[in-house]
């Protein structure tokens, strides 16, 4: 193979580079340690990079459109707790996470507020936000943590495992969305839409797209996912307390860019950030699995994110 | 609140992030931002306890070795930012990543302690009944204040901030200008960590030094009007900022906050003052 033919692959389907990644990792990781491809690691990995993966996945949308979300770990924590508290008080699950992810939307709002609106840089714009949601989940629990454990049958029954493998229906949940979002984005209209609103503000809204309408959605969409995750997290635990999403910020934007999402807008893949979160997972239980703690396993994750955002440097550098 | 003792608390947890943000406004000045800053520290802090217990170093040698390596993250930071590309918020963090993982890997988690004597001479020091480097964070202060508005590297650091090309066709090196920037941020956060360490009782080398204390420089600096976009600032608007933060961090703690309450109190006011940056930037422009 020439390396015209690599070329065109690699600029066809940037993601072929993360893919490898992700292989390679594994490997080195079932090397050092057999029990990585164990069914049940595998699908411990699976599960708990369901949670954050549905965070990436609601912000990938929106970084295809030029902006990002730091908010993740305190609006998926905000979720937890209002429908931790409201499934304390005796509401079902519906009413619960309906008003929860109604809380996440309104923070979705907010962001979009901040950036479009006053002009902050979406980038400290949703640090504030997050600041604040982590403000507003401290007060609301007042320092205790709620035992949901046995109010929550739709979520257990999301984590009980499925004929696949026994991963968990909310893996296959996530998996179907992930390769639906994917093929959206590259074939569909709604997929060119967010590509030249994130590619060129300016043609996109010539060309007659309302550029703060497209972000306002997406904002408001990547909120509701991170509600979801942090719902998710809560189902996972069986209990809510104020530390749920509290690491979020940092791995979100590490796996955004792993993922190949470039913070100058218009480039970023829903399929790249799925593999962004395998290779995080595969890394976090490599490197748990050889008893490296978590503070440690910071150096290889910001090693990575160095990486990777070099990677991407060069390569819009190349482009020019 | 107004208690001399409380003051002089006070005016000692001020002069840690003051003193970093010395450099880091020469840095923001020059259109780059250091969050790397609060690692840089622990890791000098942890590292110097390491080579003294470990290795048996010279307290004098470690110091020198650790704030040469103070200087060589500076130098990466650089590297990263202006060579690479990568946006300095991005590249940063990932070094404050790396840096403050080695810090915690290299201890474990747990405090290096005891020091020798020698270690906690500076941090002894006390004129006044008041810290040693409260006074050497105002020195470096008036020193940085009259660099920044009377001397030639006080016009290029601010040609640099606020129109890159125009600053290199004028025959300014600019990468050389973000590379001192970048040393000077990452040496001073590296002594500050070392004088933290100092004046803890038992001298300790603690990974959880300066936890989240990039965020108190940043905060002070903005409100201290640095802008995000480069090109203004003054190092006693920084000092003002940091210091306007502090206290508003001691109140939290003397009023008998809530603890979890500091950070989110903390990004708000950033965010006011982010706020505040951006309608006075777009203003300008427009």
């Amino acid at each position: 193979m020439n390396t015209n033919k690599i070329k065109f692959l690699i600029y066809k389907f940037p993601e072929m580079g993360i893919l490898i990644g992700v292989i390679l990792s594994f490997l080195i990781f079932y090397i050092a340690d057999n029990s990585m491809a164990d069914v049940s690691t595998l699908v411990r990995m699976a599960t708990q990079g369901t949670c954050i993966g549905f965070a990436a996945y609601g912000m990938s949308y929106l970084m295809i459109t030029g902006e990002i979300d730091l908010s993740s770990g305190a609006v998926a924590g905000l979720a937890a707790t209002v429908s931790g508290m409201m499934l304390d008080s005796g509401y079902n699950e519906l009413i619960s996470y309906t008003s929860a992810l109604s809380v996440a939307a309104l923070v979705g709002l907010l962001n979009s507020f901040m950036t479009l609106v006053i002009g902050i840089p979406s980038f400290f714009g949703t640090l504030g936000t997050s600041f604040a949601a982590s403000g507003l989940i401290i007060w609301l629990l007042k320092g205790r943590w709620i035992y949901t454990g046995d109010f929550i049958p739709f979520l257990d029954f999301l984590f009980s495992p499925s004929p696949f493998f026994e991963f968990p229906w909310v893996f296959l949940f996530y998996a179907i969305l992930i390769i639906f979002g994917d093929i959206l984005i590259r074939t569909s209209k709604l997929g060119t839409i967010l590509k030249a609103t994130g590619g060129n503000v300016l043609s996109a809204k010539i060309a007659g797209i309302n550029t703060n309408y497209v972000k306002t959605l997406c904002f408001l969409f990547t909120s509701i996912n991170f509600g979801f995750a942090g719902i998710l997290v809560m189902g996972y635990s069986g209990t809510t307390d104020f530390s749920i999403g509290m690491d979020w910020i940092l791995w979100v934007i590490a796996i955004a860019i792993i993922g190949g999402g470039s913070l100058r807008g218009g480039i970023g893949s829903i399929l790249g950030t799925f593999l962004g979160v395998c290779l995080i997972q595969v890394i976090r239980m490599g490197l748990i699995n050889a008893d490296v703690q978590t503070n440690a396993q910071k150096i290889v994750v910001g090693a990575i994110l160095i990486g990777a955002a070099t990677f991407d440097s060069l390569k819009i550098k190349s482009k020019n | 609140m107004l208690d001399p003792l409380t003051i002089s608390s006070i005016l000692r947890t001020i002069a840690f992030p003051a003193l970093i943000s010395m450099g880091m406004v020469q840095l923001m000045i020059a259109g780059e931002i250091d969050l790397s800053t609060a690692a840089v520290m622990s890791f000098c802090a942890v590292l110097s306890a390491k080579l003294i217990k470990d290795f048996n170093f010279e307290v004098p040698e470690a110091v020198i070795i650790v704030l040469l390596c103070s200087l060589l993250i500076g130098c990466v930071n650089a590297f990263l930012t202006v060579k690479i590309g990568i946006f300095s918020v991005i590249a940063t963090i990932g070094t404050g990543f790396v840096v403050r993982g080695l810090s915690y890997s290299f201890t474990n988690g747990v405090p290096i302690y005891p020091m020798p004597e020698s270690f906690a001479l500076l941090g002894s020091l006390r004129p006044l009944n008041i810290s040693f480097t409260f006074f050497l964070m105002l020195a470096v202060a008036f020193f940085v204040q009259i660099l920044l508005t009377s001397t030639k590297w006080g016009t290029a650091i601010y040609a640099t901030g606020s129109n890159r090309q125009a600053a290199e066709v004028s025959g300014i090196n600019t990468f050389r200008v973000k590379l001192i920037c970048f040393m000077a941020t990452s040496f001073l956060s590296g002594c500050a960590g070392l004088l933290t360490m100092s004046q803890l009782p038992g001298t300790p080398g603690d990974p959880i030094i300066g936890l989240n204390l990039e965020l108190d420089i940043l905060a002070g600096v903005i409100v201290g009007g640095v802008s995000l976009y480069g090109g203004r600032g003054s190092a006693i608007g920084s000092l003002i900022g940091v210091a306007f933060i502090q206290i508003v961090r001691s109140g939290l703690v003397i009023g008998h906050f809530n603890p979890y309450l500091q950070l989110p109190a903390l990004g708000l006011l950033l965010m006011l003052a982010v706020a505040w940056d951006v309608i006075r930037h777009k203003k300008n422009v427009a």
